[in-house]
């Protein structure tokens, strides 16, 4: 590490205790004069520099007109000052959450904006700390959502709290920005790799406590529709005759449950091991399979449906991992 | 950076076209093609005909053009080749024009063309044309930034309010910025029409200046007004004949004259002017300025009593001159070598005026007595006209004895050398003679008042100025040139001056208003800001100076920043609430009013109770107004537009007298519009 990135490490860091100290972390901020920041861009600095030159001309010509142009930039290079603080201040940004994804992914963490102000906000941007900016117009008086991205590293939880927003509106001359503070946790889920179907997994001896697992292929009765349920396990000879919506429960033996093991992967690794369960997870649910969950501390009983996949793949996002923990070392990696 | 879209580009095409226009007269017309072509070029870049240039290309236009300047101007370091190479560098960049990072650079370039289209016009009409480009550049530069497409008009509008909201500070710091003199000399714009006088002067020279209505000078003067017959403005002396032609033989002798000697009390008078640039050294004066000065340039006097600056008058300049009328004597006499110039008469030509000269000496008259002959003679037969007819080879005798048909310059040419055969020391002046007076106080000079007489050496006396014109068409001295001539010059004249007497009105309007703005604007200089400074804070110490300075930029960044915050904050009325507070209003009028808290419908058929054949029109606006807020249709909103329409239609009612004041009731008409507001709009 060089002398430079040293002290620019050891600037930011300052820096951000600073922020830390004054902007408390909440899922809703509001831009005001205490957490808005206003300095000239490097374009506001050659802006600058265009006027000297002006002014120059004007003196060394002794002609009035120029000059007054020269002044003229400096008050403008003033009143932008203004009207890019006006722009951002009064913009309330709330967090409203984050839908989970795959290691290796985009988190798309979702915002709502609600300008105070009556002509609303021009090209505010967003980003997390060190993740890829999204431009945003508000148009006044209508809140609207949008999605701010941070790439996911690895599975578990992802939580970028340090959310820039910045405009350059209306002339570029001058940056506004504001860093917020906001408790935010997205799950991240193992990255799924393609692995062979592990050997004798199915049979379990142990399981015979288990009567009847409703996945398979008899029909064994009629349950009322919910919400994830397959759709072709629908009985749709049964609602078009006007009986509601019901599903069909299909029963099989206990000899053909299916369970995801921790013990059958483990030999490649933790993460590689998790990253082959999440695979499977994933077919099982495309075929359909009942399946259940075994990982060292935790077990899912069989099921099958949407919720029972994200219930997996939430286990196995967050095995062995403990939140404090994650967010530490992140911090200590310079990364929050 | 991403590419430029479509809209950006226009914008910036516009913009430059704007900002390069006026700079395209000062410039070679090669220029203004190579514009066009790189125009054409970008546009057909944008629509995929035309690939953008590559590096070798782009090395090949720019030496073109650096070479064209070049030889333009063969090589010379001026102002009018800077300005070449700005331009063109400025039209080229438009050809590599692909980014927004490029876009703002050509803009940026664009606000120095600004500055220096203000090089070579400085006039009004200049610096609101340059305040136009700059609204221009500003929208370009807004619609190159922003995220959102706009309206153009739109668009325009804004960056002329954001041009509205830095004007205080832009008047306060030109008022308040000190003006530090030039860093470092600068070459300065030649200007290609040099208007006015040459250094010389042929028959017909001034005959032809007549005929342009460009101003000259205005001046002003101070206490003593003068009088038509004093305003001869001198420039320059003319006091070496070749037979041609008169030219000054000892252009600028600078040798400081000592006051003029003479017993006879003169007067003396104070004023200032504010010159055009004319591209020579010379300076306008009545009489003999015994002092004068200017805080833009050093002014000398020269021995014959002419002022003239060290360099050539290439802006418009202010300076102050105090004169004394009367004969110029510097007390010692003339030299002999002035004595022999101002007597030399080329021998071998105008044989009947030296034979005239030698019988007026022959027959014992004074120089004055042969002075005033010689008028005599101009005042018997003499015809004053813009047309003479071309005079031969001995072109005073054809004048004098021919013709005798002349301008002011054949009267004083052909007087001064009859002055000179006689043997008495004499010269010719040009210059201008009267002025138009505005009713704004001040004195317009034209190129149209140019005027040449002539001064002779009376010893005893010194110069003393002889204006044989006069003594044909007095007329012309005391209400100028048009006055004098006859129909068909005058005719002539009109033409030339494309003067109506309509417009006579408007141009003194003008005359007056680019008048002051020299004064005040152009020439605003640091004795000005002081006296300016001084007038309103009493004294010139500095900490008053910066203490004003901050409070009046922090009072109009707060006046700025309360405007932001009452339009962007304040409460936004829906046009069905605006519909209904009309309607409220008028029913206030009646001296009906919504209590805090009424239902609309509750106050609607009150307020019928009351006034029984409004009742169907209330309830109309009521239905609509609810369909409105709390539909979705866009034809309610027309609905309650039209039953609003009809309702505030209907005669007003007087109201009842209740006994409530109006004032009394107009607050309580706000309160519960107030209340009502409240109410109905969910926060």
């Amino acid at each position: 590490m060089s002398l430079g990135q040293i002290l620019s490490v050891w600037a930011d860091r300052r820096f951000f205790s600073w922020i830390d100290k004054r902007v408390s972390a909440h899922t809703q901020h509001r831009l005001h004069r205490h957490n808005l920041y206003t300095f000239p861009t490097a374009m506001g600095f050659a802006y600058l520099l265009l006027t000297l030159l002006i002014w120059l001309l004007g003196t060394n010509y002794q002609n009035n007109l120029i000059l007054g142009l020269a002044y003229l930039l400096l008050s403008l290079f003033v009143i932008t000052i203004l009207h890019t603080y006006f722009n951002l201040a009064g913009l309330a940004v709330k967090y409203e959450g984050c839908e989970p994804c795959y290691a290796g992914e985009f988190a798309q963490f979702k915002f709502s904006l609600k300008p105070q102000n009556g002509s609303g906000c021009d090209g505010v941007s967003f980003r997390w700390q060190g993740g890829p900016p999204v431009t945003a117009n508000v148009v006044a008086q209508t809140p609207g959502n949008f999605f701010v991205k941070q790439q996911a590293a690895k599975r578990g939880y992802l939580c970028p709290h340090r959310l820039l927003v910045e405009s350059r509106y209306p002339l570029g001359l001058i940056r506004c920005w504001s860093w917020l503070q906001v408790p935010t946790k997205a799950v991240v889920y193992p990255v799924p790799v393609e692995c062979a179907a592990p050997g004798a997994n199915a049979i379990d001896g142990d399981s015979d406590d288990i009567a009847v697992s409703i996945s398979g292929d008899d029909f064994y009765g009629f349950n009322p529709y919910q919400y994830g349920d397959p759709l072709r396990s629908v009985g749709w000879k049964h609602y078009a005759r006007g009986r509601g919506l019901m599903t069909k429960q299909m029963s099989s033996a206990a000899s053909e449950e299916v369970w995801l093991d921790y013990n059958d992967y483990r030999s490649a690794g933790t993460e590689a091991a998790l990253s082959h369960m999440c695979y499977w997870a994933k077919q099982y649910l495309q075929t359909n399979t009942c399946y259940g969950l075994k990982l060292p501390g935790t077990a899912l009983p069989p099921g099958q449906g949407d919720a029972h996949f994200e219930a997996v793949l939430f286990a196995l996002a967050t095995y062995e991992i403990d939140l404090r923990h994650q967010s530490g070392s992140l911090r200590r990696e310079g990364l929050l | 950076m991403k590419p430029v879209s479509k809209n950006t580009l226009l914008w910036v095409l516009v913009a430059q076209a704007t900002s390069i226009f006026p700079l395209l007269f000062q410039l070679p017309l090669w220029v203004a093609v190579v514009w066009w072509v790189a125009l054409v070029w970008r546009v057909q870049i944008f629509r995929g005909r035309l690939e953008f240039p590559n590096a070798v290309l782009k090395i090949l236009l720019g030496a073109l053009c650096v070479g064209l300047v070049y030889g333009s101007y063969s090589g010379v370091v001026g102002v009018e080749p800077m300005v070449g190479f700005l331009v063109c560098s400025f039209i080229l960049k438009l050809i590599e024009l692909r980014t927004r990072k490029d876009a703002l650079i050509i803009l940026f370039i664009g606000f120095i063309a600004i500055a220096a289209q203000f090089l070579f016009a400085q006039g009004v009409v200049a610096a609101v044309y340059g305040l136009v480009a700059f609204v221009v550049l500003l929208s370009a530069w807004r619609a190159v930034i922003a995220k959102r497409p706009t309206p153009w008009r739109r668009q325009l509008r804004v960056s002329a309010q954001m041009f509205l909201q830095s004007l205080p500070m832009l008047l306060l710091l030109f008022v308040i910025m000190p003006r530090i003199g030039p860093l470092w000399s600068v070459p300065m714009p030649q200007g290609h029409g040099q208007t006015g006088f040459s250094d010389s002067l042929k028959l017909g020279d001034i005959g032809k200046l007549v005929k342009s209505y460009e101003v000259a000078f205005h001046a002003t003067f101070e206490g003593l007004q003068p009088s038509p017959g004093v305003l001869y403005w001198r420039g320059l002396v003319l006091d070496e004949f070749d037979g041609q032609q008169w030219r000054a033989r000892d252009t600028w002798s600078f040798a400081e004259p000592k006051q003029p000697a003479n017993d006879v009390p003169k007067v003396a008078f104070d004023y200032s002017i504010v010159m055009e640039p004319h591209f020579h050294s010379w300076l306008f004066s009545l009489g003999y300025p015994t002092s004068a000065e200017s805080s833009q340039v050093r002014i000398n006097r020269t021995k014959s009593g002419l002022l003239s600056s060290i360099s050539p008058v290439t802006q418009k300049i202010q300076y102050r001159v105090t004169s004394s009328i009367g004969p110029l004597n510097s007390g010692e006499g003339l030299r002999d070598i002035d004595w022999l110039t101002s007597t030399e008469f080329p021998s071998r030509y105008n044989p009947k005026t030296q034979t005239l000269a030698r019988q007026w000496r022959a027959a014992g008259l004074s120089s004055q007595q042969i002075v005033d002959a010689a008028l005599e003679r101009f005042k018997a037969s003499f015809f004053y006209t813009l047309a003479p007819p071309t005079l031969g080879l001995h072109a005073v005798d054809d004048f004098l004895f021919g013709t005798q048909k002349g301008f002011c310059e054949h009267f004083a040419s052909s007087f001064v050398l009859l002055m000179r055969a006689a043997n008495i020391p004499s010269r010719v002046v040009v210059g201008y003679q009267g002025g138009q007076l505005n009713p704004e106080g001040f004195m317009t000079v034209r190129q149209s008042d140019a005027h040449a007489w002539a001064e002779v050496w009376l010893q005893g006396e010194g110069w003393v100025r002889v204006d044989p014109t006069a003594a044909v068409v007095p007329e012309r001295i005391l209400s100028g040139v048009e006055e004098a001539l006859g129909a068909e010059d005058r005719q002539t004249l009109y033409s030339a001056h494309w003067q109506k007497r309509w417009l006579i009105r408007f141009n003194q309007r003008w005359d007056a208003l680019s008048y002051s703005w020299q004064r005040w604007v152009l020439n605003y200089d640091n004795a000005k800001k002081d006296a300016f400074i001084s007038r309103w804070l009493g004294s010139l110490s500095p900490w008053r100076i910066g203490l004003a300075f901050i409070a009046v930029c922090l009072l109009a960044v707060a006046l700025v920043a309360l405007g932001f915050f009452l339009t962007r904050t304040g409460r936004k009325l829906s046009p069905e609430d605006k519909l209904l507070r009309r309607v409220f209003k008028r029913l206030g009028k009646e001296g009906m009013l919504r209590s805090p808290g009424e239902p609309l419908k509750g106050f609607m058929r009150r307020s019928a109770a009351i006034k029984p054949d409004y009742e169907r029109g209330l309830l109309a606006i009521a239905e609509a107004y609810y369909a409105t807020r709390y539909g979705e249709s866009r034809a309610d909103l027309e609905r309650l537009t039209l039953e609003v329409g009809k309702f505030l239609k209907r005669p007003v009612a007087p109201a009842q007298a209740d006994g409530a004041s109006l004032l009394g009731r107009e607050v309580e008409l706000k309160k519960a519009w107030f209340y009502f507001i409240r109410k109905v709009k969910p926060e």
